[in-house]
């Protein structure tokens, strides 16, 4: 059996299985090695011991009990509730994309592939507006689903804080 | 109330029982005050961090996993980054303390008084056991903690700090090494 102190802290411990134990205590006695290692671990831990156990304030638990309403409302405070604030915020960024889009389509008109563009019959039915729409909502879809496994992992990374 | 299991009690807890909250405390209190106290090193701080604790329990009390957890093992994750969190705050410092300023402490022994058992009660051996602690770097000092005056398994101290048990073992070796130099080099250095 080889030198191995890992197996040693397990004896030491008393984590080792019976048979470990057994096979443990057969090396230990032909091995000076080990015995000097089980000795030394026997050393420190009379010695560690010998600090005495300590004892926190007696009225540590009414203090933790008096300390709980005072973070009770504030967990209160955080339930979701309705706010007006979003949906201006939603309304506001809705006109302003319409907005973008009702300048850029009279410069779409403009580029040099919108005459072959309006060939195809759906872009001849959405015409420019609908076509600046299309385009927008894309690209919008685009960034959005690359984003989503990074706003994913982040949620969940704060969600899993203690 | 007293008799029944840290899941049943924590599932009462769940529903803001403070009885079920009380006997759990009573229960561990002293370990995770012992266990703040020899990691910091400072009864103050030990103190707070043991109320923070409980707090964290009572109000991450859905956090818990009723079906396969270990409460013990719970609260001791919880303890243990409790104290990780306010050791790191830039507020406290480790206090390194040099061997030659303890070893200048020592009264003269006698031959006979050579085991460092015998002699370490002439020299305040409370403050020394305290102090080479205090000196060892966190990981070191956690291990020896949660191993030896907690009484852990390494299994348990593999969930409870999200490390390898081989590592663990590896940390403790080094860790106890250490704390033979700081506390007295000369009777150990045959030892390990």
């Amino acid at each position: 059996m080889q030198h191995n102190k890992n197996s040693l802290l397990k004896l030491f411990y008393q984590e080792a299985s019976p048979q470990e134990a057994s096979e443990l205590q057969k090396h230990l006695t032909d091995c000076t090695e080990c015995q000097k290692y089980m000795q030394f671990l026997n050393r420190m831990g009379m010695t560690l011991d010998k600090l005495p156990e300590e004892r926190p304030l007696s009225n540590t638990f009414e203090r933790i009990m008096e300390n709980i309403p005072e973070r009770q409302p504030r967990t209160a405070f955080v339930q979701p509730a309705i706010s007006a604030a979003p949906f201006f915020k939603i309304a506001f960024s809705i006109g302003l994309i319409v907005l973008l889009i009702y300048f850029a389509q009279s410069k779409i008109s403009l580029l040099p592939i919108w005459d072959s563009l309006q060939e195809f019959w759906l872009i001849d039915a959405i015409g420019g507006f609908g076509f600046m729409m299309l385009i927008f909502f894309t690209v919008g879809t685009f960034i959005t689903l690359s984003l989503s496994p990074i706003l994913y992992f982040d949620m969940h990374r704060k969600a899993l804080r203690l | 109330m007293e008799k029944s299991s840290d899941k049943e009690l924590m599932n009462l807890v769940l529903k803001k029982n403070s009885r079920a909250f009380k006997v759990l405390y009573q229960r561990y209190e002293l370990a995770i005050f012992n266990f703040i106290f020899r990691y910091t090193s400072s009864r103050e701080i030990a103190q707070d961090l043991l109320q923070e604790t409980f707090t964290r329990v009572w109000f991450a009390a859905h956090l818990f996993d009723y079906e396969g957890g270990n409460f013990r093992g719970w609260l001791y994750t919880i303890a243990l980054n409790t104290t990780r969190n306010e050791m790191s705050k830039k507020r406290y410092t480790y206090q390194y303390l040099d061997v030659a300023e303890i070893k200048g402490k020592q009264e003269p022994v006698h031959p006979e008084t050579e085991r460092p058992d015998s002699r370490m009660e002439n020299l305040d051996l409370k403050e020394k056991i305290e102090q080479a602690l205090e000196k060892l770097k966190p990981h070191f000092r956690e291990i020896i903690v949660l191993k030896h005056f907690q009484q852990l398994k390494f299994k348990e101290i593999a969930e409870i700090t999200k490390t390898p048990e081989s590592t663990l073992k590896a940390r403790f070796h080094r860790g106890i090494e250490q704390l033979r130099k700081h506390l007295d080099p000369k009777e150990f250095s045959d030892a390990a």
